[in-house]
């Protein structure tokens, strides 16, 4: 089997060495909730998820080892949901922190999360879009700041600074602790 | 950096949500496709696959091609070309029209009734001499000469009506295009061998060394010279052949 054959062979049994149950266990919130940072929408989080993990199912033989990691290829597919989402419904804002949260835990708690959701999601939504993305990517999508700055074509130590200065001033905004 | 408190705003995922995502993927799973099959294999997997198809389709292809025989068109001849695997003549449909001056008639036995006296050879093969034909009959062919030298090695002219069917046959490649007086003849080289008596059931080869056909179209009828062995040449045969002088009453419609 010559080097050719080979990297065909990694390229694929790339798919079948990706554990998707486990992917989809790990990968699921993080998706979910970096679309609910990114929209302010939880309804429509579900639906951008939805989309992205059936568009990851259906290409992953196209899914390359060598490119990089499958929560990065997840969410270079997420991102590119978010973008055509948007170009489609061309409202960046609109919805932004007015929906319901939450719906599956119909408690007391459940309705102070929303309302804290609903207050986060307000102050997202005065952001300027790439910090927004910022944002979603490390909160919702929980890259590293490494993984961030490749993805917005940022340094890490730009990354940090404006995250650092993001989540200092929306605390202040929200009263936490 | 205290990040807590986004983490704790941050809704669940749904559980019937995540549930039923989970299921359209599974089942998308199940109707996995062909395409999607070949986009699993390698390079050179794919080629194999590719290659194997490919030669079970040829095979399929050869098979028909071997197997099938068909009608070979030669001046106003039909040649049926046939399988060198069998020797079973079944040409697919029936044999396109022959343009002939009319059909000849027949008895009451199905027997083709021959109104003319077809011409013999002038110019015979040196050591060869005209025999008795024997008391043979059939209803489609008429031998009309029957020459033989001190080796017993023989030669036969043979008349059939040209509208009727008797087509001769051949393997491809056992037969040619040649010219009697100037119109296309059909020259076959051998024949199949003879039936061989300890076991009749075997396969019968064809075989080149077993002389020539040599067929021409002639007033409504498909003459044939035949040899046995390899005691004549081809040159001599067309010779032969162009020597026969026409019929002295030819068919008429």
């Amino acid at each position: 089997m010559n080097a050719a054959d080979t990297a065909e062979r990694a390229r694929a049994s790339s798919v079948s060495e990706v554990d998707w149950v486990s992917a989809y266990s790990e990968l699921l919130p993080r998706v979910y909730h970096y679309f609910c940072l990114r929209t302010g929408d939880p309804s429509e989080a579900e639906d951008l998820t939805a989309t992205v993990f059936e568009r990851a199912w259906r290409g992953r033989s196209r899914f390359r080892h060598d490119l990089g990691t499958f929560s990065a290829w997840l969410f270079g597919i997420a991102r590119h949901v978010v973008v055509e989402h948007y170009r489609q419904s061309k409202t960046n804002t609109s919805n932004f922190g007015n929906q319901d949260v939450g719906h599956s835990r119909p408690t007391e708690d459940a309705a102070e999360q929303r309302e804290a959701f609903a207050r986060l999601a307000s102050r997202l939504a005065v952001l300027p879009k790439r910090q927004r993305e910022l944002f979603a990517l490390k909160y919702g999508a929980r890259l590293s700041n490494r993984a961030i700055a490749s993805a917005l074509n940022m340094t890490e130590t730009n990354v940090s600074t404006v995250l650092h200065r993001l989540v200092t001033r929306i605390r202040e905004e929200m009263g936490a602790k | 950096m205290n990040e807590e408190f986004i983490i704790k705003v941050l809704p669940p995922v749904p559980p019937r949500f995540a549930k039923a995502l989970y299921d359209r993927l599974a089942a998308d799973h199940s109707r996995a496709s062909l395409k999607m099959f070949l986009r699993h294999l390698t390079i050179r997997e794919r080629w194999q696959a590719t290659a194997i198809v490919l030669t079970i389709l040829l095979t399929a292809a050869c098979t028909q091609i071997i197997l099938r025989s068909r009608y070979v068109r030669i001046g106003d001849l039909f040649l049926v070309e046939i399988s060198r695997l069998t020797e079973l003549v079944n040409p697919g449909g029936a044999a396109p029209a022959i343009p002939t001056p009319g059909q000849l008639p027949i008895n009451e036995y199905g027997w083709t009734v021959w109104e003319f006296s077809p011409g013999s050879p002038k110019w015979i093969p040196d050591g060869f001499s005209s025999i008795d034909i024997p008391s043979e009959m059939t209803a489609y062919e008429q031998t009309i000469g029957l020459w033989s030298n001190m080796s017993n090695e023989r030669i036969r002219l043979y008349i059939v009506p040209q509208a009727e069917g008797m087509h001769p046959f051949a393997p491809p490649g056992e037969y040619e295009e040649v010219s009697v007086s100037g119109n296309p003849a059909i020259l076959i080289h051998g024949r199949y061998t003879p039936t061989s008596s300890e076991s009749p059931q075997s396969e019968r080869p064809w075989s080149e060394d077993l002389g020539f056909q040599l067929s021409w179209p002639s007033h409504g009828s498909m003459y044939t010279l035949e040899t046995f062995g390899t005691y004549l040449a081809q040159a001599e045969l067309i010779r032969m052949a162009e020597s026969v002088a026409p019929p002295e009453r030819p068919f008429s419609q």
